[in-house]
């Protein structure tokens, strides 16, 4: 074989090759992360991301973070519409606290809420036989649409430090774990619309093509009934949910935010977990509202026959009694102004349409 | 270290990247650090313990027999014994201890005497069976005169356990690589494409066909489901087995060879179309080709020329007549070979016999029946010339390649084997082509289309091969730029895409790794 020399024509050939080799992973594990939009799932965290990156900076007053109770719970743009509130849903199905921690502190990047009020379900068990209170699959939705940065790297490094058996790899180059969803690849694949919602997950299941539970709300359904809460007794706060929950509270206190603990209308919630919460919260000097305790479930006046989906889920109607009395109790603390959005103000008419739609 | 891991690929671009930094004199100081940074990451501090001795040994040895020569005939001989003799009980014990306690428990037992033995658990070092087999091999060749021992240390370091062979071979003659190895490489940008190119292909090969094949397969030999499911199931496990082996033996080789001209290091070919072979010695100079000619260099050729065998060449001439008496003792020296051959991948009957005595015992018979069948073609006026009957020879050749492998395949040991056989004739069922059936064992219609779509371009690789007579890489860096980057990307896109890796994924070693 003769030796071919590197000229400077061959030198730039490689690297155009090597450029168009970059770009075309890129779009493949584009192609192949998995989209979660209104079209096709319960939960649709892709929009949730996609739209908190297209904000204008430091616009949102109010920030939510959560797990799924939290997603349908708040809709920002209702809160908008009717108290001038600017606030975001950053909550998203099985996000724990790690999760919760590492998108408040993304979210800083970006934002300056004054309020962060923060679904504390997940200060107890949820997955008991996950290392981290929750299921890698969830976890990755929650999370892989995070832009990358320091925040991305530290929240990688602390997911695989505290459950070895995920694979680093594996969020550097997504196709790592995403290249054998080209059995699985649809239309929304490669052409996908995000709801804009501000994060607001209303769940109209019947809608959906991706297999999850339809959400019918318990009115509709027969024999329904609320179910026996003690039966969840899984009372003691998880010293590792505990520690990234302290951890959320020294940011906020870093940052000047006002933290709010929140507990949705919840059979999970027993009196043992709210005994509990409570302490905690007490404990920090934390407002802590528990919309399961008789006086918050009367004076929202909240049914859970006809504002709950399912177990622990809110529909239309439960949301907008939880974001009434959240925004009442907000405006009432002066823990934030109301004010003026263009972009709430062009999504008004979006969020009527889709309200009617649904 | 898996040689489809990350960490790996991390390793060779860091090789790659010093190698072509340090002054060219110095390059071999790259591939010994290399080498041992494979060994750490690879073996446990008694593995690498176990591996040096031989080398030093070997390396010792060598300098003693160059330096002695010729005034002490004597000593060198005992020299060379005593180190072959060293290496050789590095392999066996290391690797192959059981097949000695199986079969002496075997025998004690059928003659109910003497106590028996529980199996033992030794780990051998990566690579021992390639490098022993080299190392045996140089200190004959330095014995022999045919080449001179290397003196320096770190050199030799450096040539006996280059890293790549390590993994799967092949069994490298160092009279024939040793400078090449050793004398540093100028970076050749088309050698570097090749060798990126062919990375990728093994990439191919093993990630997405030979790994998607193994599932079928592993649900069929393994847990005796071969008693469950019989007949065409078994049939179509035997052959895709051959296909799996293939692809995952051969992928692997690509990626050492890939390796290997990234550094403008020269190595043997082991493969070469065995498929196309039309008997199976010629398939076994096509197959695992650096085997066949270590043992036939170094072991065939010794034990003919042996004065037992001259003596039974003689006492057969005499028996037998000129023709048949001189072909008796290259039968019996042919099966040892391949007895050797079969013992090599490991001490289990189910080697000696699926990849060892079968086949040597195919041939020997494909030689005694061989005026028969002539006489056979030339009655039923067949045609051996046209391409109807080498395509029959060709298919022959497979499915014997088949039934030995399938017996390879069979951890469970002989009787396993005998099993598999009996299974696979058992039933013949083509409708689980058709119904769906083969879509229980963990792959999915996918699944299935991939593996005949990549075989079939693995096929239409080799025919266009055979037909041009060139290297396929060759022939595509002769076509225009868009082309050949478009089946570049498109290679590249498939390994990312359609290949076996990641979480979910049990990452399955290279199956002549373990040997």
């Amino acid at each position: 074989m003769q030796n071919k020399p590197f000229t400077k024509a061959i030198a730039v050939r490689a690297v155009a090759f090597c450029l168009i080799l970059v770009l075309m992973t890129i779009y493949l594990t584009r192609l192949l992360t998995p989209k979660f939009v209104f079209e096709n799932s319960s939960w649709p965290s892709t929009s949730t991301f996609t739209q908190f990156y297209q904000m204008e900076d430091r616009t949102i007053d109010v920030l939510f973070l959560g797990s799924s109770s939290m997603s349908t719970a708040c809709i920002p743009q209702y809160i908008y519409d009717n108290y001038g509130i600017t606030s975001y849903n950053l909550a998203t199905t099985e996000q724990t606290l790690i999760t919760s921690y590492y998108w408040l502190k993304e979210a800083l990047r970006y934002q300056h809420p004054s309020v962060v009020c923060l679904d504390n379900q997940m200060l107890f068990t949820f997955y008991a036989d996950e290392k981290l209170n929750f299921k890698e699959p969830g976890q990755r939705k929650d999370f892989d649409r995070m832009r990358w940065s320091k925040v991305k790297v530290e929240a990688v490094n602390d997911f695989c430090r505290l459950d070895p058996e995920q694979s680093r790899l594996s969020y550097y180059f997504p196709l790592v774990r995403y290249h054998d969803r080209f059995k699985e690849l649809t239309r929304l694949d490669f052409d996908y619309n995000i709801s804009k919602l501000y994060g607001f997950a209303p769940l109209v299941g019947s809608l959906h093509e991706d297999g999850e539970a339809d959400f019918v709300p318990l009115k509709d359904l027969q024999n329904a009934s609320i179910p026996d809460t003690e039966q969840s007794e899984q009372a003691e706060i998880l010293p590792l949910m505990q520690e990234y929950m302290d951890k959320i509270i020294a940011l906020c206190r870093e940052n000047d935010i006002q933290l709010v603990l929140v507990t949705t209308v919840s059979p999970m919630q027993t009196q043992t977990r709210h005994d509990h919460a409570s302490e905690y919260a007490a404990a920090n000097n934390l407002p802590y509202l528990d919309f399961n305790t008789e006086a918050l479930y009367n004076r929202t006046g909240m049914d859970y026959f006809t504002d709950c989906y399912d177990t622990r889920h809110m529909t239309v109607s439960g949301a907008e009694k939880i974001s009434d009395y959240l925004a009442e109790f907000l405006l009432s603390q002066n823990m934030v102004k109301p004010r003026t959005l263009s972009c709430f103000e062009d999504t008004r008419q979006y969020y009527q349409d889709f309200y009617q739609g649904e | 270290m898996s040689l489809t891991s990350f960490s790996f690929f991390i390793m060779i671009g860091c090789t790659v990247c010093l190698y072509y930094l340090f002054p060219l004199k110095y390059r071999y100081l790259v591939l010994l650090f290399s080498n041992l940074f494979f060994i750490v990451q690879s073996d446990n501090l008694i593995c690498i313990i176990c591996m040096l001795i031989p080398i030093l040994i070997t390396y010792m040895a060598a300098r003693y027999i160059s330096c002695n020569r010729e005034h002490t005939g004597k000593h060198t001989k005992a020299v060379l014994t005593t180190s072959i003799v060293i290496i050789s009980a590095f392999l066996i014990i290391l690797k192959d201890s059981n097949f000695f306690i199986n079969t002496y428990n075997l025998i004690a037992g059928f003659l109910h005497v003497g106590p028996r033995f529980s199996q033992v658990h030794l780990s051998a070092p990566i690579g021992i069976s390639y490098y022993s087999l080299s190392l045996i091999g140089y200190l004959l060749d330095v014995y022999w005169n045919i080449t001179d021992a290397e003196t320096n240390i770190l050199k030799f370091g450096a040539l006996s356990a280059y890293f790549p062979l390590l993994t799967s071979g092949p069994i490298v003659r160092y009279k024939d690589y040793a400078s090449g190895i050793l004398s540093g490489h100028r970076f050749d940008y088309q050698r570097f494409c090749f060798g990126l190119q062919r990375i990728l292909w093994g990439l191919l090969k093993k990630l997405i066909i030979s790994a998607r094949i193994a599932v079928y397969v592993d649900a069929i030999y393994d847990n005796h489901g071969y008693d469950q499911f019989v007949g065409t199931y078994v049939m179509l496990a035997m052959v895709l087995f051959v296909l799996q082996l293939y692809t995952d033996f051969s992928g692997c080789i690509d990626i050492i060879m890939g390796i290997s001209d990234l550094l403008g290091i020269d190595l043997p070919e082991n493969f070469d179309l065995p498929f196309i072979s039309r008997n199976l010695s010629e398939f076994w100079r096509r197959w695992h080709i650096s085997i066949g000619a270590f043992l036939r260099d170094y072991i065939l050729y010794s034990i003919l020329k042996s004065a037992p065998f001259q003596k039974l060449g003689k006492i057969c001439k005499k028996k037998f007549g000129k023709k048949t008496g001189k072909k008796i003792p290259v039968w019996c020296g042919m099966l040892i070979s391949w007895f050797l051959i079969g013992f090599w991948h490991g001490g289990y009957w189910n080697y000696i016999i699926g990849v060892g005595l079968f086949f040597g015992c195919s041939i020997i018979l494909g030689e005694v029946a061989k005026p028969l069948t002539d006489r056979l073609a030339a009655i039923l006026k067949v045609d051996t010339d046209s391409f109807g009957f080498h395509l029959f020879q060709c298919i022959r050749t497979f499915l014997l390649f088949t039934f030995g492998l399938s017996f390879f395949r069979s951890y469970g040991g002989f009787l396993s084997g005998l099993r598999i056989w009996r299974s696979a004739v058992f039933e013949f069922s083509p409708w689980i082509f058709f119904d769906g059936s083969l879509l229980n064992f963990g792959l999915d219609a996918k699944d299935w289309q991939l593996i005949v779509f990549y075989t079939m371009v693995l096929a239409i690789a080799g025919i266009v091969r055979y037909i041009k007579k060139e290297p396929i890489r060759m022939l595509v860096a002769g076509q225009p730029l868009v082309f050949r980057w478009i089946l570049y990307l498109a290679l590249f896109a498939s390994v990312l895409v359609f290949g076996c890796y990641g979480p979910g994924y049990d990452a399955q070693s290279f199956i002549y790794q373990q040997f």
